[in-house]
Formats: C-alpha cells, sequence, structure tokens
C-alpha cells in the first residue's frame, strides 16, 4: 500500500501499453531513437501511458536513473512516479509509471511588506544524484528552495511494551512480562520529508535551480541575480551575478534561465531575455558579473517586427549530457551552441515558423510571453520541445530530421502508430494537415522531459501527463 | 511565466481560433475606446485585418513589388519597421509631390496599414502593462514580461521620435523650395512654427517590486500633470515637453501604480488616435489638405 494522502483527490487512468506498430532502418541501440526513412513522415511508434493531475503542471524531471519521475504543479504538490518494468532482465521491455508519493512542497504565503502573494506553484524540480537509499531532490517556487528526502521504509517495530499496536496506551496492570521489540514486514510506505529549507534570499521570482556537479553545491536564478547555495547550509546563499541596474529605471534586460555544466563544476551558464547566453566561471572572480564567454547570434534584419526583442528572449537553456553543447529555446526555434563558438548556434531547428504572422495575435493574447522549455535525450542525438495544440516537437540533430507529434487520448489509439502532425501555414490545406487558425493555444506543452538513458519521454499538457516510451516488437 | 500567462489562459471563453472566438477581455471600458474605434474601421478578427491590408495593397499597387504583408515562408516574415521606413519615406515623397502618382497611394495606404499596426502594439503594451498592475492583482506580475513590454514600447517610442524628426526635416526642405517659389507660403509656414508630432504618452510601468526605495512619485505625478496641460493647451505647434520620454520609461511612469495617477493614465491610454492622421499636427492648412487626400487616397 503506498500512502499518498493526496492521491484519492486525484485519479489517474492508465492506459495500458499495447504493441504498435515500429517502423525502423537498422538494429536498435540504447538510447537512440531510429526513425524510418520509407516515407516523408516519419513515424515514430510509442506506447503510452496518460496521467491526470488535479492541478496545472509546472515542472517534469527525470532523476539521474531515471527509475523516478518527479511533477510539480501549480497547487504546490510533487508527485513522483516510479518506473516499474515488465522483465528487468530485458532490456527494452515494456515499462510502467506508476504513483509513488506525493506531497505538499510548499503553501502558498503572503508578503505582507508588498501585500501580495506568493504563489506556492512549483517551478522547477531537480533531483540529486542518489548517495544511499534515500532519494533527495529540490524544489522551488518563486522565493524559496527546499530539499525533500524521500524514504522508503517496509519495516516497522512491533512488540512495545507499554503501547498497543495501534498506539493506545496499555493498562499498566495487564503488563506482566518484558519484551524486546522487533522489527516486522510492513506494506511499503514511502515518506517525503524536508530536510532543507533556503528561504529569504530572492527579491525577484526564481527561475531555475541546477546541482552542481561536486554534489555539494547548487545555484538559484532569479529575474536578475543568480545564488550559489551549498547543501548543507541555509543560513546563507553567495551572490554570484548581478544584473540588476544601479537605477531600476535602466533595467532592459533579465535573466531567464541558469544551468552548471554537467561536468565542470566551476562553469555555469544563464540566459538573458534579450536573448544572449553568457558562461562564467567561478574560478575568475567572486562576483560572475564580467562572462567568460558571450553567446549571440547577430539578428536576421529581413525578420525584423516589433516583435522580435520578445521572441527572441531565451525561455530555456540545457546542457548537452556530454557537455560539449547547449540548446537554447526562445519562442520559434531551438538553438544548439557548441561552447566553443560564440558569434552563431551551430544547428537552429524552427519548432513552428508558421506563427511568425500570427505574432501579433500571440501578443494580444499573451501566448507570446510562454516559456518553453527543451530537453535532450540520452545520447544528445534528439532535442525535444512543445508547442501549442498538444504538439511537441522531436528534432534528429544526427539525421537532420524532425517530426510532429500531438499528445492527447483521442489522437493516440492502440494498435496504431503515432501519427504525426503537420501544420500547414497558409495557402491549400492538404489532407490530414492543420491550419495555424484551428490551432488551440490554450492547449501548450511547457514541459517535456526525456528518460536519461532509455527512449521514454514524459510530456506534460495543462493537467495531464503523457509518458510515451518506444516499443520493440 | 507563472501568473501573468496562466491568468490569461484560464479567462473567458477557451478560444480556437483568433477570428471566431471573443477576444479575451485586455482592457476596461474605459481604455477601449482607441479598439472600438479601430475595430470599427476593420473586420473583427485581427487576421483578417491583415489580409485587408493585404488586399488594399494589392489594388493600391497592382504592379506588385513591395507590399506590406510579405507571404508566409521560411525565413521572411512581415518586416515591420524596416519596410514601414521605407514606406515613410516613399509617403513624405508623394506628399511632397516629389514621387509619382502610384507611389503616392501605395505608400500611404500601406504606411496606413503599419501606423495602425503599430498603434495597435502600443496601446496594448500599455493597457497589458497597466493591467498588470489592476485592481485583481494578488502576486506579483512577472518582471520579464513587464520589461519586455518595455522594450518594445521604448523601440516604438524612438521610431516615432525619429519619424518626427524626419518630418520636419522633409517639411523644412519643402519649405524651403516653396519659398523659392511662394515667398508668402514661406511667410505662412514660418509663422504657424515648426511642425510637431504629438507622441503617444508612454505610461508604461514596471511592477512595484522594481521600485527603488527612493520613488520618485512626486515627480511622476508632475509629469503626468505638466503633458495634461499640454493638451489642454491649445499650443499644439510648439515643442512639447519631452522631458517626460528623456528620462527613460521606467521611473517616470512608475506613477502609474499609483491609483491617483490611474485616472489620468486611463485617459492617456484613450488618447491614442485611432487613425494615423491624428498622429500628426500640420501647421499649414493647405498642406494638412494634402496630406489628408493622399491618406484617405481620394
Amino acid at each position: 500500500m503506498i500512502m499518498c494522502s493526496s492521491i484519492t483527490k486525484s485519479f489517474w487512468l492508465k492506459v495500458l501499453p499495447v504493441g504498435v506498430v515500429w517502423i525502423c532502418m537498422c538494429a536498435f541501440g540504447r538510447g537512440r531513437l531510429l526513425m524510418s526513412s520509407l516515407d516523408t513522415a516519419y513515424f515514430l511508434s510509442l506506447s503510452f501511458q496518460y496521467k491526470y493531475l488535479t492541478d496545472i503542471i509546472s515542472t517534469v524531471e527525470f532523476n539521474h536513473s531515471g527509475e523516478l519521475l518527479a511533477t510539480g504543479d501549480k497547487g504546490g504538490r510533487v508527485v513522483i512516479f516510479q518506473q516499474e518494468t515488465e522483465n528487468k532482465c530485458q532490456p527494452l521491455s515494456r515499462s510502467e509509471y506508476n504513483v509513488y508519493s506525493t506531497f505538499q512542497s510548499h503553501e502558498p504565503e503572503f508578503d505582507y511588506l508588498k501585500s501580495l502573494e506568493i504563489e506556492e506553484k512549483i517551478n522547477k524540480i531537480r533531483w540529486l544524484p542518489q548517495k544511499n537509499a534515500a532519494q533527495f531532490l529540490l524544489s522551488t517556487n518563486d522565493k524559496t528552495i527546499k530539499l525533500w528526502k524521500i524514504s522508503e521504509r517496509d519495516k516497522r517495530p512491533e512488540g512495545y511494551n507499554l503501547k498497543e499496536e495501534d498506539g493506545r496506551y496499555r493498562d499498566s496492570t495487564t503488563i506482566t512480562t518484558l519484551r524486546v521489540p522487533v522489527f516486522r514486514p510492513m506494506d511499503l510506505m514511502v515518506e517525503a520529508s524536508p530536510r532543507r529549507i533556503f528561504a529569504n534570499a530572492h527579491t525577484y521570482h526564481i527561475n531555475s535551480i541546477s546541482v552542481n556537479s561536486d554534489n555539494e553545491t547548487y545555484l538559484s536564478a532569479d529575474d536578475l541575480r543568480i545564488n550559489l547555495w551549498h547543501l548543507e547550509i541555509t543560513d546563507r546563499s553567495f551572490n554570484i551575478v548581478d544584473i540588476k541596474p544601479a537605477n531600476m529605471e535602466d533595467l532592459t534586460e533579465v535573466i531567464t534561465a541558469a544551468e552548471f555544466h554537467p561536468h565542470q563544476c566551476n562553469t555555469f551558464v544563464y540566459s538573458s531575455s534579450k536573448g544572449t547566453i553568457r558562461l562564467c566561471d567561478m574560478r575568475a572572480s567572486a562576483l560572475c558579473d564580467r562572462h567568460s564567454k558571450l553567446f549571440e547570434e547577430p539578428e536576421d534584419p529581413s525578420n525584423r517586427s516589433f516583435f522580435s526583442e520578445i521572441i527572441s528572449s531565451i525561455s530555456d537553456v540545457k546542457f548537452s549530457h556530454s557537455g560539449r553543447y547547449m540548446m537554447t529555446r526562445d519562442y520559434l526555434s531551438v538553438k544548439i551552441w557548441d561552447l566553443n563558438m560564440e558569434n552563431r548556434p551551430v544547428e537552429t531547428y524552427q519548432v513552428h515558423e508558421y506563427l511568425r504572422s500570427k505574432l501579433c495575435s500571440l501578443y494580444e493574447n499573451d501566448c507570446i510571453f510562454d516559456k518553453f522549455e527543451c530537453c535532450w535525450n540520452g545520447n544528445d542525438s534528439v532535442v525535444m520541445t512543445g508547442s501549442y495544440n498538444n504538439f511537441f516537437r522531436m528534432l534528429d540533430r544526427s539525421q537532420r530530421r524532425d517530426v510532429t507529434l500531438e499528445a492527447s487520448r483521442e489522437s493516440s489509439k492502440p494498435r496504431q502508430v503515432l501519427k504525426p502532425r503537420r501544420v500547414c501555414a497558409g495557402g491549400k490545406r492538404k489532407k490530414d494537415e492543420i491550419s495555424v487558425d484551428s490551432l488551440d493555444f490554450n492547449k501548450k506543452i511547457l514541459h517535456t522531459a526525456w528518460h536519461p538513458q532509455e527512449n521514454i519521454i514524459a510530456v506534460a499538457t495543462t493537467n495531464n501527463l503523457y509518458i510515451f516510451q518506444e516499443k520493440v516488437n | 511565466m507563472g501568473a501573468g500567462s496562466s491568468g490569461h489562459v484560464t479567462e473567458g471563453p477557451p478560444f480556437r481560433c483568433f477570428g471566431t472566438a471573443p477576444r479575451p477581455a485586455l482592457h476596461t471600458a474605459k481604455t477601449n475606446h482607441g479598439f472600438d474605434a479601430l475595430r470599427r474601421s476593420a473586420p473583427v478578427c485581427r487576421l483578417e485585418k491583415e489580409r485587408v491590408f493585404s488586399d488594399v495593397d494589392k489594388h493600391a499597387s497592382p504592379r506588385g513589388g513591395e507590399r506590406f504583408q510579405t507571404p508566409a515562408g521560411p525565413g521572411r516574415g512581415r518586416s515591420m519597421l524596416g519596410r514601414g521606413v521605407k514606406r515613410k519615406w516613399a509617403y513624405l515623397e508623394g506628399a511632397l509631390g516629389i514621387g509619382g502618382a502610384d507611389a503616392e497611394g501605395a505608400a500611404g495606404a500601406s504606411y496606413l496599414a503599419y501606423l495602425q499596426q503599430r498603434q495597435l502594439v502600443l496601446s496594448l503594451g500599455l493597457a497589458k502593462l497597466q493591467s498588470g498592475q489592476g485592481c485583481q492583482i494578488r502576486t506579483e506580475p512577472s518582471l520579464r514580461r513587464s520589461v519586455l513590454l518595455a522594450n518594445t514600447m521604448r523601440q516604438i517610442q524612438e521610431e516615432m521620435r525619429q519619424e518626427e524628426a524626419d518630418l520636419q526635416q522633409a517639411l523644412q526642405i519643402a519649405r524651403v523650395s516653396n519659398a523659392v517659389q511662394d515667398p508668402d507660403a514661406c511667410l505662412r509656414c514660418s509663422q504657424e512654427g515648426e511642425l510637431t508630432v504629438s507622441l503617444i504618452p508612454l505610461s508604461f510601468t514596471l511592477p512595484p517590486s522594481s521600485c527603488s526605495s527612493e520613488d520618485t512619485e512626486s515627480s511622476e505625478s508632475d509629469n503626468s500633470q505638466r503633458y495634461l496641460s499640454d493638451l489642454a493647451l491649445d499650443d499644439i505647434f510648439e515643442d512639447i515637453d519631452t522631458s517626460m520620454y528623456d528620462s527613460t520609461d521606467i521611473s517616470s511612469i512608475q506613477a502609474a501604480f499609483h491609483s491617483d495617477c490611474n485616472e489620468g493614465l486611463k485617459q492617456l491610454v484613450s488618447y491614442p488616435p485611432t487613425s494615423a492622421l491624428q498622429l500628426c499636427s500640420f501647421p499649414d492648412a493647405t498642406e494638412l489638405d494634402n496630406l489628408i487626400e493622399i491618406l484617405v487616397d481620394s
């Protein structure tokens, strides 16, 4: 029995993975996503699960082994799913993710000084590498970061002298003998307990946290500052980046995302609302206001519009697993940068270029400010990001191919290949294409995650978590 | 970001197409003057409006060539600013009778469209920044969103200021050439004073969290008041007090958050004219007539 108090409030629907047609060109390798070249359409056949959460999902993250998948939502809750594989010995056998633990991470707070509420929405979750039996993760809302310990308990002491098993105190007259309590097996219980609370260090809204490769420190970034913490110390942090101008009237740029390098514990990057990425080396100075590298692509003058700056704002930055590349997501595109080359990205992929002519409408309904995330697959050959209408995009770097898929119950049927989607930008709409005007901009996929070793992806629509796995017959 | 975007998503009925669903309500009735007029003069849907402009373009310049609306395609989006500049010069040439008749019509129509688009972006941005501090606000608005909006507004303001300067320069040239032909006209011009462009008041703001402790509250109120008094004056020919625009945006407009200025600012927001004509006030009646004729393409 898994004790999760809020599980009764949310219901989850499990669609059993079924065999789907798998079209591939060559032998499957771990971590490689193979696409068909038989047609122009690329078929990615995945079996899937579908989870419904009561609140809007705000972050999704696999742990380092991929066994656990954490989601944070707008209500401050964290739900952790655990992978259960049919046949552990056989690679690529069917996996399911079932609820492992649910807990309330953050509560809404009130800032009395400004008379404003502080949202309990979980902005980011980051797992710590596992060191012992327990799992640790960092979760953050706008102002406070918490370190949670998730541990299993499958034994409990039984045979107390003074208490009954249900906790009632025994009548002292009935105690005639003395016994030693012993541990007996019990149903598995997963407990989450807050171990550290890192508070009062951010004036502005925290947008990123990133655990360092040294496993001792982590950074937290808000709109104007980045702080460095030690996981053991909660009452102080070091400020390593501060871009707040002396005069707030001069503010034109904010920090949008930050991440530590996966291997070099002295290196981190942060992206800005102006489309630049700065790489900083903490060995250079205590305050890393001066970047070591500045990554910026000159603007294409033919694409200039009123909205150029807004759409150039970078919403996510992620290092590749190798540490050689980093990926940035702005409103319309995904760019892959080589850390050794600052003046332009090595690869640029258009996510939904058909939206370029609709920018004014998207500006009007605020969709232009949506922050899409992006992620790498395990061996850095494929990147994935979300779009509107519950579409998400997979971009294969090695084969220079891309596919648009949809995360919806209607579009994913058993025994059917997951169908690629096409959006018709203008002119005559072909069969099976969707026109730009009929896209639902309320259905957006902002958060996606890829299993670090296997081809399992988690895609979050507004309330629903889709877990797709590729299937081999 | 969290509060802002999700709030807009859940407001009102879910919409699938911009053209067919009611637009999410961003403005109160008071601030909607500009939009209503804009909408009356154009079809309901913004997308429709864009198509109308491109149709107008087709009529205006049957040869093709440069259009306001570039065809959608990879790497070729609509170029607002770049094309606007070229259009503006063609328009000026037309106004001054330098260019050909075709250029006048095409330039006028597309320039009008461009100005309307710019006006829309400006008004929307102002409203968004204001609503960020509206009565319903419970959590802090997103700083990133406010900064991006402010930067966009500033960019538009800069462009409008540049246009004013260019227009003045162009009319100066015209005046000189007129003076050669008609000394009386020159005298008339100089008497009426310099051409001015009444810029849209840019009252954009940042959330209060960004307010520094040294809040220059009173000076911002003064700025707003001064601008209002400028409007009250019939003296549209005098140089506008540009102190409000010189002090870059944020501090001078932080007063917008304070309730006592909200009324004044609502009026300012509604002031934005509904047509390009009102963007410029011309000193000379005959020149005004010429330009009106060109713009309405009569």
